[in-house]
């Protein structure tokens, strides 16, 4: 919803496509390997959680905050302003309604999916549609900005 | 006057881009006087869509245009993209990567700075220049 709207990620990750979603796969490894940086650990801790279903073959997480005040200085306006509309819309979804919100038909997930497989990139410019005002060449001057700040450790 | 002046252009040769590293021109937006203060800049690329623009301050676009000539290592039509900002400090500006060149004048450096859209921009930097310009 971000990129489409402003050309430019609010998290800097390359998703993948995962069985439950775009799922970022760095991201998703320093939970697995226990490395997260040190600025999310004293944020947040990952706690796994139990399952009732025996033949369930996913491990389940919760993320526990350990401040009850978020820091959100590192968001832009705009990036609080997107955070704040998507906590909206999600607020009362269950983990299953989300997953099969990025399930639809033609999602970037959905067509990574069908043209590519899982467990690959979704390629940011999936997401450009009709609600979309900037023009392609914008918003890929924009992406490739965000790109080279985050190589260079910029932000 | 602050040690370090905002306006003050210069080149880093150590930035990085897609395709490797490749000198990146910036231009200030804020002052500085201690060795650890923090610099917010924007980046100066040349314009390969001027029938877009027009010169100075596109804002619906982020983008202050500068003609050839306005600083002496422009030759074509250049964007200051302000949509994100870049964070130096001033003990970075005395390292042999980094070549300091011209300094803006205050007028065209309040038109930039009156073109930014702050909702892109984080709280801490938008502080930071705004003090500059008090």
């Amino acid at each position: 919803m971000y990129f489409k709207r402003h050309g430019l990620s609010i998290t800097c990750y390359e998703y993948s496509t995962y069985p439950f979603g775009p799922v970022p796969q760095n991201l998703y490894n320093q939970i697995l390997s226990d490395s997260l940086p040190e600025s999310f650990k004293a944020e947040f801790k990952i706690v796994k959680t139990e399952t009732d279903d025996d033949d369930d073959e996913y491990m389940r997480f919760r993320v526990a905050l350990k401040n009850a005040g978020i820091d959100y200085s590192c968001f832009t306006p705009y990036e609080k302003e997107m955070l704040e509309t998507v906590s909206f819309i999600f607020k009362e979804a269950t983990a299953k309604e989300m997953t099969e919100i990025t399930h639809l038909h033609n999602s970037p997930w959905d067509k990574t999916k069908n043209q590519i497989g899982m467990f690959k990139p979704i390629d940011y410019f999936l997401a450009v549609d009709d609600e979309t005002t900037l023009d392609i060449e914008l918003l890929k001057e924009r992406f490739d900005l965000q790109k080279e700040q985050c190589l260079n450790g910029r932000l | 006057m602050a040690d370090f002046n905002k306006g003050q252009t210069f080149l880093d040769l150590k930035s990085v881009n897609i395709d490797g590293i490749k000198g990146k021109y910036f231009i200030a937006l804020s002052d500085a006087d201690y060795i650890d203060d923090e610099i917010i800049c924007f980046v100066m690329n040349t314009e390969k869509f001027m029938s877009k623009y027009m010169v100075n301050c596109n804002k619906q676009y982020q983008r202050f245009i500068i003609s050839p000539g306005t600083f002496s290592f422009i030759s074509k039509p250049t964007s200051i993209m302000l949509e994100k900002e870049w964070h130096y400090r001033f003990e970075e500006m005395f390292m042999d990567t980094i070549k300091i060149l011209d300094l803006a004048p205050d007028l065209l450096v309040r038109q930039i700075k009156n073109c930014i859209d702050w909702g892109y921009i984080l709280p801490k930097a938008k502080k930071i220049i705004e003090d500059s310009f008090k």
